[in-house]
């Protein structure tokens, strides 16, 4: 049985369905959010178990994509990490047949698989655990979140373009000011688009900004992400080891299915 | 002369050197395509330089735009191909992607997307720039794969396309994923978007892993390789082909 299990998910078959399905049901879940944006937009700001209980419970008939991906993904995860303890046990068995660089290379596949798990990993801690919470906020409001924190808003800023005539009125730049406390601890932190501040291992982000209204709230997103650490290592390392793959590789990726089974004959 | 002018004059000029070009391959004359294809470049340059001027301030996204971006780095992927293959012929091909992107450059609003304080952002560019990039590998690659299917030359074009196509879109993902986090607090977002990216992505995964499967034929591999290409323009151009249709009242 166990042997059986093993098997299927060591084989490159397995991945490449699974992989195919995942695209799939990646295809179904973007015309899902399209159709019905108001069922999936809050899921951007609050986690998923805390959506599906506000929300998406109530409408299976829509999200059944998301639990068949979240299946997809865990199937997908097992089977990389099966192939590649696979091939990592008979590429380090056979090290000493291989140059340093030649090894590396040969190792390189492995390296972005571990990779590709550590992201999808990443996405789901991102996902299920930290802080993520969206406020709308005014000057001079007043938010007590949990840990202990509060945040006083001081002040909100909006410029518009004068020039170029072809800009005017379109908005140019804002900010938001916070004071934001942690016990004795306190600090003052100015947030604009792209530029998020962080303060006690939180990340405070504008991330919305009301068109015409001077009155209206800007919208403000906290998140405590333990995810985001781990995605972004993985994307730096895969990419690295993606790149240094192909580009040694060029020679093999360069023949035909032809050519190259004259060349395992040959051998 | 405005520089919105200019941009449009010098991408109507690069059209018709295209166009040029395309004829010339129709009429195997090679030198005078090479002639052709290297001006039209070098006019699309200058317009795809001048779009980044054309709202009055610099933008360097408006530059990346994937409409008249697209055809650019088609041309430029068709001319580095000839270059290192010259005796190749069938790479010249790649001109009937040139002209027909070309087209509906030609077709579509000229204008320019105001720059929105959420772009301001070195990702930003990166991203557009290797996502356009990646989507030309694709497009080129399912071009050469069909041409497989149907005159069997040119499978090894279309899978090292591919590959690369692969790679720049993966770097699109990282940079794109670092943009998300800086503008919209999460590197992934539950949008049409993202997922429809990350689709693409599975699916080239899903490709790259044939070429160790033995009993997936050449020919069934340029068949995925041409099925991953009709995505990639569906998700591109199906709200395009929207606008349009709505516009001629079909």
């Amino acid at each position: 049985m166990f042997r059986l299990i093993w098997g299927f998910f060591t084989d490159l078959r397995t991945s490449f369905w699974l992989l195919l399905f995942t695209s799939v049901a990646l295809i179904i879940g973007a015309y899902g959010i399209q159709f019905f944006f108001q069922v999936f937009d809050p899921l951007n700001d609050m986690h998923l178990q805390e959506w599906y209980a506000r929300h998406g419970s109530k409408h299976w008939e829509i999200i059944w994509w998301i639990p068949m991906l979240f299946f997809l993904l865990f199937l997908l995860g097992v089977n990389t990490f099966c192939c590649t303890l696979k091939r990592l046990l008979v590429l380090i068995s056979r090290r000493y047949k291989f140059s340093l660089k030649n090894f590396i290379v040969r190792l390189s596949p492995s390296v972005v698989h571990f990779c590709f798990l550590a992201i999808i990993t990443g996405h789901l801690l991102s996902e299920i655990a930290g802080v993520n919470q969206v406020y709308k906020v005014l000057p001079g409001q007043v938010l007590n979140m949990g840990n202990n924190i509060q945040i006083s808003v001081v002040e909100t800023s909006r410029k518009f373009y004068h020039q170029p005539q072809s800009l005017q009125g379109s908005l140019q730049s804002c900010s938001l000011t916070l004071e934001v406390q942690q016990g004795e601890k306190s600090a003052l932190k100015t947030l604009t688009f792209l530029e998020p501040a962080s303060f006690a291992g939180h990340t405070f982000n504008l991330v919305k900004v009301p068109k015409g209204d001077k009155e209206a709230q800007f919208k403000l997103q906290v998140r405590r992400d333990p995810g985001l650490a781990v995605i972004v290592a993985g994307f730096f390392v895969m990419m690295l080891f993606l790149l240094w793959y192909y580009l040694h590789s060029s020679i093999r990726t360069g023949s035909t299915d032809e050519e190259e089974n004259v060349k395992k004959l040959q051998e | 002369m405005m520089i919105s002018q200019i941009t449009v004059i010098l991408f109507y000029a690069a059209t018709l050197m295209y166009a040029a070009g395309l004829g010339c391959y129709l009429f195997r004359s090679y030198k005078l395509f090479d002639i052709f294809l290297i001006c039209g470049t070098l006019f699309h340059l200058g317009s795809q330089l001048a779009r980044g001027w054309y709202l009055g301030i610099f933008s360097p996204n408006a530059i990346f735009g994937e409409v008249f971006f697209l055809p650019f780095v088609l041309a430029v992927l068709t001319a580095l191909l000839v270059v290192k293959n010259k005796e190749t012929p069938v790479l010249r091909s790649g001109i009937y992607l040139v002209v027909f992107f070309s087209l509906v450059g030609v077709f579509s609003p000229k204008g320019v997307m105001p720059p929105s304080p959420k772009s301001g952002t070195v990702f930003s560019t990166l991203f557009f720039l290797t996502e356009v990039l990646a989507h030309a590998c694709f497009i080129l690659g399912g071009w050469f794969a069909l041409r497989y299917l149907v005159f069997k030359e040119g499978q090894i074009y279309f899978h090292n396309l591919l590959v690369w196509g692969f790679v720049s879109y993966s770097f699109a993902q990282i940079v794109g994923a670092i943009w998300a986090y800086l503008g919209w607090a999460s590197p992934l977002s539950w949008s049409p978007r993202h997922l429809q990216s990350a689709s693409i992505w599975c699916l080239y995964a899903a490709y790259l892993h044939l070429r160790f499967l033995p009993d997936w034929k050449p020919k069934n591999k340029a068949w995925f390789a041409l099925a991953g290409t009709l995505l990639v323009l569906w998700f591109g151009y199906s709200g395009f082909l929207w606008e349009m249709t709505m516009k001629i009242g079909v």
